[in-house]
């Protein structure tokens, strides 16, 4: 139970494993963040790609954070736990992956409207001048492999673990890795005088990154408003809630089912119906459903 | 699902693009955005405006225009005027290299492309640079020009 400590039993691997991945993707987002650093010169492509990446840091560290409060038993100043620190770091996640987009696209339009022409000078190494393009395409090349490998490994995670903060991030990380390349091919372009291309590509890639921090967003607002529990890829009520449902309505004909999700976990309550003497939310039958332990409580109010 | 998606298709896409950048990749790399070495070197001349220079300054500057002519083989055509003025022509491609005196944090920096200096000196807070100066995006043609002055410093030039 969400009120005690720790997290469920069943969960418990899988949150440890999650926790590790979290943390080695801040560890390889640093690493890359310095080396675009290193390599961006003067470059504001390269720029944009840069802060994004430092953007992408904020959900690894939403879960690393939360997953610390949400361990936490319920105490005298909150009752329930801290089921919701979850979906706390998930609007924040999803307030960031909104942004990114933002942020692209507008320094795409900008650059476009302003008609920027990008220079990037050489470098002299042992008497050769070497185009710093060269450094810049490394740098974007090796940015693009830890997003897409990590981002990989959190979607399974996110599935079983029901966390849309790490699914978020999971869309981070494809974000980040979209840019990378996006950005490669606009220094790559560049060296062909084609100046509009970076702006062109980073525009494109944008609209779908804003398109994923909208559907996040409005899932993450929901769950801190009390709605229905969201599936993230557009459903209205996730396949765990319409099993509770249903199972309920089957137990209790006749009264209403209302469910909200705190976290990764849903909550029920059925209005018009007494609890059974002896109720036991272990026994009750729920037909398909996946994660047993996702149905916190069922409250009554006859 | 929509990631797997993307991913595959992405996959598939770059080693596709990279066979395109592969085969545009003949002829010389970096290139200029608006083509100001082709048409320097084909068109046998290029405009250089002199900004505001100091009588000392001058010599230095002569010196890094010949080695230009040399290294394009094409004849400069100088004109004197103030930076500012320089400055803007060059952004609007009426010339095509400009050498002045701009401090190290210089609001122009953004807009064109500054060279390394020829020289430096001290003017109170500020550190200036005689420094040669291009249309952003001109990349070959910066690439030239920085190897020039590097090449001067190394021959002795202040």
């Amino acid at each position: 139970m969400s009120e005690g400590r720790g997290h469920p039993r069943p969960i418990r691997a899988d949150m440890k494993a999650a926790v590790r991945l979290e943390w080695w993707n801040v560890f390889w987002t640093l690493t890359y963040v310095a080396a675009l650093g290193l390599a961006m010169g003067s470059s504001q492509a390269m720029r944009t790609a840069w802060i994004e990446d430092m953007l992408g840091l904020i959900p690894p560290l939403a879960f690393i954070i939360g997953e610390r409060f949400e361990r936490r038993a319920a105490n005298k100043r909150f009752h329930y736990g801290y089921d919701r620190v979850n979906g706390l770091g998930f609007l924040v996640a999803a307030v960031a992956l909104a942004a990114v987009g933002l942020f692209l696209l507008k320094d795409a339009v900008t650059s476009l409207i302003a008609q920027e022409h990008v220079t990037v000078g050489t470098i002299r190494i042992m008497g050769h001048d070497v185009w710093l393009g060269w450094f810049m395409l490394a740098a974007q090349a090796y940015a693009c492999i830890p997003p897409a490998i990590i981002g990989h490994k959190e979607l399974p995670l996110s599935n079983r673990l029901r966390d849309k903060l790490i699914h978020t991030d999971a869309l981070m990380n494809k974000a980040n890795w979209q840019t990378g390349v996006a950005g490669f091919l606009g220094v790559a372009l560049l060296g062909f005088g084609w100046w509009w291309a970076d702006a062109v590509a980073a525009a494109l890639i944008s609209l779908g990154i804003i398109w994923d921090g909208w559907q996040s967003l409005k899932v993450a607002i929901a769950e801190l408003i009390d709605g229905v529990p969201h599936d993230l890829e557009g459903g209205l009520r996730e396949k765990d809630a319409r099993a509770i449902e249903k199972a309920l309505k089957a137990q209790f004909p006749g009264a209403r089912v209302l469910l909200r999700e705190t976290g990764r976990y849903i909550r029920a309550e059925v209005v018009g119906a007494a609890a059974p003497k002896g109720f036991d939310i272990d026994k009750l039958p729920i037909d398909n459903l996946e994660c047993r332990w996702r149905l916190d409580s069922v409250a009554f109010r006859p | 699902m929509l990631w797997g998606e993307n991913r595959r298709a992405s996959a598939l896409r770059f080693p596709a693009i990279l066979v395109c950048l592969a085969l545009a990749a003949c002829g010389p790399y970096p290139r200029d955005v608006s083509g100001t070495l082709d048409d320097i070197e084909q068109g046998g001349r290029f405009r250089v405006g002199l900004a505001d220079l100091r009588a000392e300054d001058g010599p230095a500057a002569q010196a890094f225009v010949r080695r230009v002519e040399q290294a394009t083989g094409a004849k400069a055509e100088i004109e004197a005027g103030h930076l500012e003025g320089q400055l803007a022509r060059l952004e609007e491609g009426q010339l095509d290299l400009v050498i002045g005196e701009l401090a190290e944090d210089t609001p122009w920096a953004p807009s064109v492309a500054i060279v390394e200096p020829l020289s430096k000196r001290r003017e109170g807070k500020r550190v200036l640079g005689l420094s040669p100066v291009a249309a952003n995006g001109e990349n070959r043609w910066v690439a030239l020009l920085e190897r020039e002055v590097r090449d001067s410093a190394g021959e002795g030039g202040s």
